[in-house]
């Protein structure tokens, strides 16, 4: 469950990479699917989905199209041109943090390795 | 297990108003969520009611409520440059009342000036709507329908200026938006998929809220300045209020068509009464019409659209309060058909003169308030409630409106 406390600054990003591989999807698709990628380690909930993918619309990265489906409306997103450039940026700077961390998580290791313990 | 029927979705939706979470197109994108967890779990075997009970217990206390406002707040921090647009507005207002209180020179012009800022504002929201979406469609319909507004507006200045061409424009924009408004509404009664995601739709829904509030703040002005000082600024007010607030709701009504709760009937029902109902509203604000042919058309528009949405309602609402509110209806359909006749000289004077004070009685302005607060969270009876209550102060104590 740890995962839960890490993930909250980079939904942003996972929904860009998840939106770059697929042409659209709608909110209920990008939370399972990050569920499944993750193995169930990532839950996206409610509160942490709609109100980053209202953000990204209104700020254009995003463009959302409504279908009817089974009795209800289905909101579907998809990636402006300003969204796929958004993406490829987010996602390297996104892996160069994930290096970053590691870095320093495997800094005391390589020191103790140093001192020869 | 196939997909929920529509009674299941009414009962998930219920669900959802009931725990605060009002905002439209939010609404509908949490209900196909829930929805889907909902089939998520059927189809793993669970009966409807234990699949609903396991969705709802893995929700948080006060979770609709948070979503929403950071929604919300997510949205508004966007249009920047609208929101202060239109607090420019406001403040040009709120200053030309003040001069015009004051007897100061100079409160026409800035009145223009504010004008002129509903105009700039107006067209810079649609135009970052616009400029975001892209692929958006409907752009035609809102360039067309920004025109007419920009007319409109226009006319209102050149009619405070006193200038020349004031009526030719008034009824230039009156009816091309009649024209292009109902034209939309068949249009999208017959097309409902495609209309559903236009810009204009799309706008409604999103700002509909901060329209309605700023409505409701020129509205307050306009009985501020009727009731200080009974002069002639408060129609102008009140001009704005009526058309801006009957082409918002008219456009907002569109989405039903699109909605597949609603029945065919009730659709079709829909259109008829409402491109009538915004007609007979908008045509009489043409100097052409004389009276009291306008005012009977007025009355009528809203009597139209009351009688409408309370045989809607009571057709198809499970309210327990619906009795006493159908009193309370009743009583202000009542007014509306006594406003109607006492004005519309069939009456001898003196029976008209007992029956508009009736109308213009206290009792009557606090049904309305009553209807409006316990009908707030509907949005059209709010919408006809909110004209009714505009055209019951603007008409007070005006003889002939």
């Amino acid at each position: 469950m740890a995962a839960q406390e890490f993930i909250k600054g980079t939904i942003k990003t996972l929904v860009l990479k998840l939106l770059s591989e697929k042409r659209k999807m709608y909110g209920y698709e990008i939370s399972s699917k990050v569920k499944e990628l993750s193995n169930e380690e990532i839950q996206l909930t409610y509160g942490a989905l709609y109100p980053i993918l209202y953000k990204m619309e209104s700020e254009g990265l995003l463009s959302a199209e409504s279908e009817l489906v089974d009795n209800r409306a289905r909101k579907y997103y998809s990636l402006t041109k300003k969204g796929n450039e958004m993406a490829k940026v987010k996602v390297s700077e996104l892996e160069q943090f994930i290096d970053t961390v590691k870095g320093i998580l495997l800094a005391p290791k390589r020191s103790f390795e140093i001192w020869g313990r | 297990m196939g997909p929920l029927t529509s009674e299941q979705v009414l009962e998930l939706r219920d669900y959802l108003e009931t725990h605060g979470l009002t905002f439209e197109s939010l609404q509908e994108e949490m209900l196909d969520h829930i929805c889907s967890d909902v089939e998520n779990y059927m189809m793993k075997g669970l009966s409807f009611e234990h699949a609903i009970k396991k969705v709802k217990s893995e929700i948080p206390k006060n979770q609709f409520k948070k979503i929403q406002t950071e929604t919300m707040e997510a949205i508004n921090k966007r249009i920047r440059p609208t929101n202060f647009l239109a607090y420019t507005t406001l403040i040009l207002l709120v200053m030309a009342t003040i001069f015009k209180l004051l007897h100061w020179p100079g409160a026409g012009k800035i009145l223009i000036g504010a004008f002129i800022f509903i105009a700039i504002t107006m067209i810079s929201a649609f135009f970052t709507n616009i400029l975001i979406k892209e692929k958006e469609r409907g752009k035609m319909i809102l360039i067309a329908f920004s025109i007419t507004i920009i007319m409109f507006l226009t006319s209102l200045c050149f009619q405070l200026l006193h200038l020349p061409g004031t009526i030719f424009l008034r009824q230039g924009s009156v009816i091309s938006s009649i024209l292009l408004l109902s034209g939309y509404a068949i249009y999208s009664y017959f097309n409902p998929q495609k209309t559903a995601n236009h810009i204009l739709m799309e706008y409604v829904r999103k700002e509909g809220f901060n329209i309605e509030k700023s409505l409701i703040v020129l509205s307050i002005f306009g009985v501020g300045l009727k009731l200080w000082q009974n002069d002639f600024l408060y129609v102008v007010f009140f001009m704005l209020v009526f058309s801006i607030g009957s082409s918002f709701y008219f456009i907002r009504s569109w989405q039903y068509y699109a909605n597949k709760r609603v029945r065919s009937e009730d659709k079709f029902g829909l259109l008829l009464i409402s491109i009538l109902a915004y007609t007979m509203f908008m045509l009489p604000t043409i100097r052409a019409i004389g009276e009291p042919t306008r005012i009977v058309m007025v009355w009528s528009s809203i009597a139209i659209m009351l009688l409408g949405i309370s045989i809607h309602y009571f057709k198809n609402s499970q309210d327990s309060y619906r009795l006493i509110l159908g009193f309370f209806s009743l009583m202000i359909m009542a007014l509306v058909f006594l406003n109607l006749v006492a004005k519309s000289n069939l009456l001898n004077p003196g029976t008209t003169h007992y029956v508009l004070d009736l109308v213009y009685s206290p009792i009557s302005f606090i049904s309305l308030i009553i209807l409006f607060g316990v009908f707030f969270k509907r949005p059209a009876f709010r919408a006809v409630l909110l004209i009714t209550l505009g055209m019951w102060f603007f008409s007070w104590q005006m003889p002939g409106i």
